[in-house]
């Protein structure tokens, strides 16, 4: 178990099990030997969802959903299975079209990271949870999966929800609730790169032009999250390299929300685009300046607000929601690792004191300042997480260095915690498949056409055109 | 390497990867044929129509003009694109079977090799009966008792750089192609390079008629066009009209070849009857035995064509299916 959400626990998937239900009679028959095949796949999908990567589920609260839409009411039945975040949708979908009887007995399970810590602020209890999820809909490891595809879905989508409480009475329901909600995605562009090593090239493509991908990124933003959307883009700048690398792909970046913004009827609406230069910013300020820099940076930047829930009353188990957000903030660099997690750190935190100002356990206008027990609480809360998204996404621990010189004390207290989780998950299962096919060497097959209905095109008269994007009925948050 | 692992492990999970028995395993695919087929073919699409290939060839759009689309009352004109954004061959052999034409010759292209490279030359003076022409040979031979060339021409070179071969599904059954053992082994060579790549959508076909982007040529003798600088299968195939592909060598696949043979088949019962009542020279090409516009009142009843217009345009029909031109410049 690793949190409880309001009340609810959650827990993580620590091991999987493959537990046949057919008769034992036919069992042999179809475990046999000629089914190699079949023992690698099921090694292999049982190893995807073994203790190392972090799957979680709960059964009262939906970790698919963000805080406000637990409190409205999530769909319930099939429809959490359509969301995005909900990993075990297919594999659960046989059994799930069979009847909804047996739908009693799938769980939805979410991908990515929930971290949880209570503490105590001026003697108040409060907890402060992460709840990251990953979307499915683009899913893959960093090096095949980059960039934007078609439908506009990013690679290295995840929703990371801060959720604030306070006043948990004996059932776990808290009196106060906030929950703040950002994005990291990678660059919304069709891009790569060249080679497979480290520092490889990064090529951008030029096969959309018009930035019809993008403007559907960013129309699924509003929709999902309203206004106003804000890119937060944290690549190297023009100068800060030796060669350009990353600034061409911060550059056309810029160029395609200006082109999405320019189909916008009018200004308010505009995706906000802000560019912070991290890298030289640290290597000119030092690490503790340039959270301060960033943070300023930032305020400077439109603001989402926060959602806040309060119980009705002292037996009751309804939530009022008294605020809530309205906009998103997107945050991303090369990787979406390691300067987005210092990045969405540092955003956190400036929503974080007005969160608990609302809820009345510290004053109104009260800064948490970057030194702070609070700050330094929610620093190692955001560095794990921010090791397990980068696991997943990327293979290897994030080495954000800004956010353990602050967060972790001295090195050697660093080097006394130990790991924290199997470092590599990975390189050490062995190889899943069977080896290659015997002497006739494989002769190159092309594949089956896929299915009729994921290949339309990319423009399409009825959908929404490069000079109208955006959604009319945008959801009222 | 454990990256591809785990994303073949991912790919599982999310079902974007189904294993089939006797299909390729997970292990044995490019990693990138499974990213994501939306984004792949946007790429694609938006490739062809950015620069400046046919759209048509791109399969992005295919829109006759506005006026016509709008007096047609059809919908947009958007292709699905095929895999890797271009029309195969078998799609439009679908499609031209869709429209009635049941008996196609797939034939070597140009340069008229001498029959007998191939190793399935019939002996000079006796065409080859293939077991599938012999099955279908009762109303597939024309009256005479001429026997029917095999669907196969003698003379199909073996590809010159082949760089892919077709996927040929497990249960593909070769005795229907034919039943020699050295003849089918050459065929799957020689229909292995693929090669051209065509496309055609049976809705799309009446806008189509009226508006060739070239002059249908005049046919000659029923509906055979075999020109004279394509002699494929050598005298076998010009003594007797064929529809020949003008495709590239070996322009072909296995299954375009199954699938016309089944058609073939399966309208060889209702060849002896048209014939029976039939007067015009279509009729006549018909019971010559090799093709036959079978679909006249889906097609070319609403066009109220004379039967000359309607000839020259099943040839010109054939033509846009089989154009090479159409599908090379995309490239594989």
């Amino acid at each position: 178990m690793r949190a409880w959400v309001q009340g609810e626990p959650v827990y993580e998937i620590e091991g999987t099990e493959c537990v046949p239900v057919t008769h034992p009679a036919l069992q042999s028959k179809y475990h046999a030997s000629s089914f190699a095949d079949e023992r690698a796949y099921r090694r292999m999908l049982l190893a995807s969802v073994d203790g190392a990567a972090q799957f979680y589920f709960s059964y009262g609260y939906c970790l698919a959903a963000s805080l406000g839409d637990n409190l409205r009411g999530v769909p319930e039945g099939e429809g959490v299975y359509d969301s995005r975040f909900v990993w075990n949708d297919y594999l659960t979908s046989a059994l799930r079209e069979q009847s909804a009887e047996l739908r009693r007995w799938t769980v939805p399970v979410v991908h990515g990271s929930v971290q949880q810590r209570a503490l105590s602020c001026y003697g108040r209890d409060i907890t402060v949870t992460l709840v990251a999820r990953r979307s499915r809909l683009f899913a893959g490891t960093r090096f095949l999966k980059r960039g934007i595809n078609g439908d506009g879905h990013c690679a290295n989508d995840v929703e990371i929800e801060q959720i604030v409480d306070t006043g948990r009475n004996a059932r776990g329901l808290p009196d106060k609730v906030a929950s703040f909600v950002q994005l990291r995605a990678s660059v919304p562009l069709f891009w790569g790169h060249d080679s497979f090593m480290p520092r490889a090239n990064i090529v951008l493509q030029s096969c959309d032009p018009l930035f019809v991908a993008t403007q559907r990124h960013f129309a699924d933003l509003r929709a999902r999250h309203g206004g106003p959307v804000t890119a937060l883009s944290l690549v190297k700048q023009r100068g800060a390299e030796r060669a350009p690398r990353e600034c061409v792909l911060g550059e056309e970046y810029e160029r395609a929300v200006q082109l999405v913004n320019r189909a916008l009827p009018s200004a308010a609406d505009r995706v906000h685009y802000l560019a912070y230069d991290f890298s030289s910013q640290a290597k000119a300020l030092g690490a503790s300046l340039v959270l301060q820099d960033l943070s300023a940076f930032l305020g400077g930047g439109p603001s989402e607000g926060f959602l806040l829930a309060r119980r009705e009353g002292r037996a009751s188990s309804a939530y009022a929601i008294t605020r809530r957000q309205s906009g998103v903030t997107r945050t991303n660099c090369v990787d979406c690792i390691d300067r987005s997690n210092v990045a969405q750190f540092v955003k956190g935190l400036a929503v974080l004191g007005p969160q608990l100002a609302s809820m009345g356990v510290v004053e109104a206008g009260a800064a948490l300042g970057l030194e702070s027990d609070l700050s330094r609480a929610l620093m190692g809360l955001y560095r794990d997480m921010g090791d397990h998204l980068a696991i997943q996404y990327g293979g290897s621990e994030a080495h954000a260095g800004v956010l353990d010189k602050h967060s972790g004390g001295s090195s050697a207290a660093v080097q006394v915690r130990g790991p924290r989780w199997p470092r590599r998950p990975f390189p050490h299962t062995p190889r899943l498949a069977p080896h290659p096919p015997p002497p006739p060497p494989p002769t190159l097959q092309p594949l089956p056409p896929p299915p009729r209905s994921t290949c339309r095109s990319s423009r399409r008269s009825s959908g929404p055109t490069p000079t109208r994007w955006w959604t009319p009925s945008v959801r009222t948050p | 390497m454990v990256d591809p692992e785990r994303q073949d492990a991912m790919n599982l999970l999310l079902g974007l990867f189904v294993p089939v028995l006797g299909k390729p395993a997970i292990w044995d695919i490019d990693q990138r044929y499974l990213q994501d087929r939306p984004a792949v073919d946007a790429t694609l699409a938006a490739k062809a129509s950015y620069e400046g290939l046919p759209r048509e060839a791109g399969g992005v759009e295919w829109r006759v003009s506005e006026d016509d689309a709008g007096s047609e009352g059809e919908g947009d004109g958007t292709l699905p694109v095929g895999l890797g954004g271009m029309p195969t061959l078998q799609d439009g052999l679908v499609a031209l079977a869709d429209v009635g034409v049941d008996w196609v010759t797939i034939g070597a292209g140009e340069g008229g090799e001498p029959a007998g490279q191939g190793g399935t030359s019939p002996p000079p003076g006796s065409p080859p009966r293939s077991p599938a022409a012999s099955r279908a040979g009762s109303s597939l031979s024309d009256p005479g008792g001429r026997a029917v060339p095999s669907p196969l021409l003698p003379g199909q070179r073996p590809p010159r750089s082949p760089r892919w071969r077709p996927f040929r599904p497990p249960s593909l059954d070769m005795s229907l192609v034919s039943g020699d053992a050295s003849a089918r082994d050459s065929l799957a060579e020689s229909t292995s390079s693929g090669g051209s790549l065509l496309r055609s959508m049976h809705s799309r076909l009446k806008a189509l008629w009226g508006r060739l982007p070239f002059t249908p040529r005049p046919s000659t003798g029923g509906f055979s066009f075999a020109t004279s600088d394509s002699d494929p299968g050598g005298a076998a195939a010009a003594e007797s009209p064929a529809l020949c592909a003008r495709a590239g060598p070996g322009a072909s696949s296995l299954e375009t070849i199954q699938s016309l043979l089944r058609t073939a088949k399966a309208a060889g019962g209702t060849l002896e009857a048209r014939r029976a009542g039939s007067e015009s020279g279509a009729a006549a090409a018909a019971a010559s035995g090799f093709w036959q516009p079978a679909g006249l009142g889906d097609v070319g009843a609403g066009l109220g064509d004379d039967d000359e217009s309607l000839e020259r345009k099943y040839v010109a029909l054939a033509e846009v299916l089989m154009e090479p031109a159409w599908g090379e410049g995309g490239g594989m």
